[in-house]
């Protein structure tokens, strides 16, 4: 199984300013990529106000509104997770920023105002976020000092 | 050759979602990159992304400046609520670009506007998290401004001319009797 970062289709790389925007595959799986054709094609108004929450977040350090992006109310439980809110419309998307050689916002998985399950949407951005990371380590181990 | 399938480390939940989820086609990348390009050619989605831009540049400096709004609006002589329209974007307020100026200036910020073709990208030098002012050499040139601030990259003029301007003696013009 591979897991990669796939580049959001049609998000010109020079808008990325701050943050490069990114969607967690696992095998042939891209949850974001999906939601947002779906968005695309069932709620174009969400699709847009996702695609301009984005676009703010990728040259923003951070976001201030909550209205656009919110931290997770229980980092202790679910990590630094983060969600990019249409504001009023349904759509949510998952994210956490991840720092290393290249500065990124890693989207993981969606959600549907209204589902009733936001705080399970939270948690499997967080599983899924540790689950990308223990994967990295492994095929990229962190460098150590060498013994003097 | 990659390996595709949902591997049997991943645990149960994170598998069970990720099945839930189709798998994607190189037809719906096409398809999405399509819809996602189209959104962004809507000239309001520009306008609407510009304020959120300018908003949360503001909240920024609003708190690196330990201000609040009210303050601001006493500043300003404006009332706290017309702030608050302002800051949440509200229909009911005119952005217009005199609005921002005189908020940015308030808030010890300048605006900077770059209109540029279709065909063209503004030109990202680095990136700083420090303001910087690059003064140039030579007698009569301009600093070269770098726009900085702590969350932008830096745009560095390039209209500024490269070699010192000599001061040229004016003309003068007389009438022959």
């Amino acid at each position: 199984m591979t897991i990669t970062l796939a580049e959001i289709p049609g998000l010109d790389p020079t808008v990325q300013t701050v943050w490069k925007v990114r969607a967690l595959v696992i095998g042939d799986r891209n949850p974001v990529q999906a939601a947002l054709e779906r968005w695309a094609e069932d709620h174009p108004n969400a699709h847009k106000a996702i695609l301009k929450v984005m676009r703010l977040a990728a040259q923003q350090q951070r976001v201030k509104k909550e209205e656009h992006v919110k931290r997770t109310s229980k980092p202790k439980k679910h990590g630094d997770v983060y969600e990019m809110r249409a504001h009023t419309d349904i759509a949510r998307l998952f994210f956490f920023y991840e720092e290393g050689s290249e500065s990124l916002i890693i989207c993981t998985n969606d959600y549907d105002k209204g589902n009733r399950n936001q705080d399970a949407a939270f948690q499997r951005c967080g599983d899924l976020r540790d689950f990308y990371r223990k994967y990295k380590n492994e095929k990229q181990p962190p460098l150590r000092r060498p013994a003097c | 050759m990659k390996n595709n399938h949902l591997s049997a480390d991943l645990p149960a939940d994170l598998r069970a979602y990720l099945e839930s989820v189709p798998p994607s086609t190189p037809e719906m990348t096409d398809s999405l990159a399509r819809a996602n390009r189209a959104a962004q050619e809507d000239p309001q989605f520009d306008a609407d992304l510009m304020k959120m831009v300018f908003v949360n540049e503001m909240l920024t400096a609003l708190d690196e400046r330990k201000e609040t709004k009210s303050t601001l609006a006493d500043r300003l002589g404006k009332t706290r609520q017309y702030i608050q329209k302002l800051f949440n974007e509200d229909k009911r307020v005119n952005f217009t670009i005199e609005t921002l100026c005189t908020v940015a200036h308030a808030l010890g910020r300048r605006v900077h506007m770059h209109v540029y073709r279709e065909n063209e990208q503004p030109v990202i030098i680095s990136r700083t998290r420090t303001p910087v002012m690059i003064k140039a050499g030579g007698w009569d040139r301009p600093p070269a401004m770098v726009y900085a601030s702590s969350n932008v990259d830096r745009f560095v003029r390039t209209d500024l001319p490269t070699t010192p301007v000599k001061k040229e003696a004016p003309v003068e013009y007389s009438i022959a009797a």
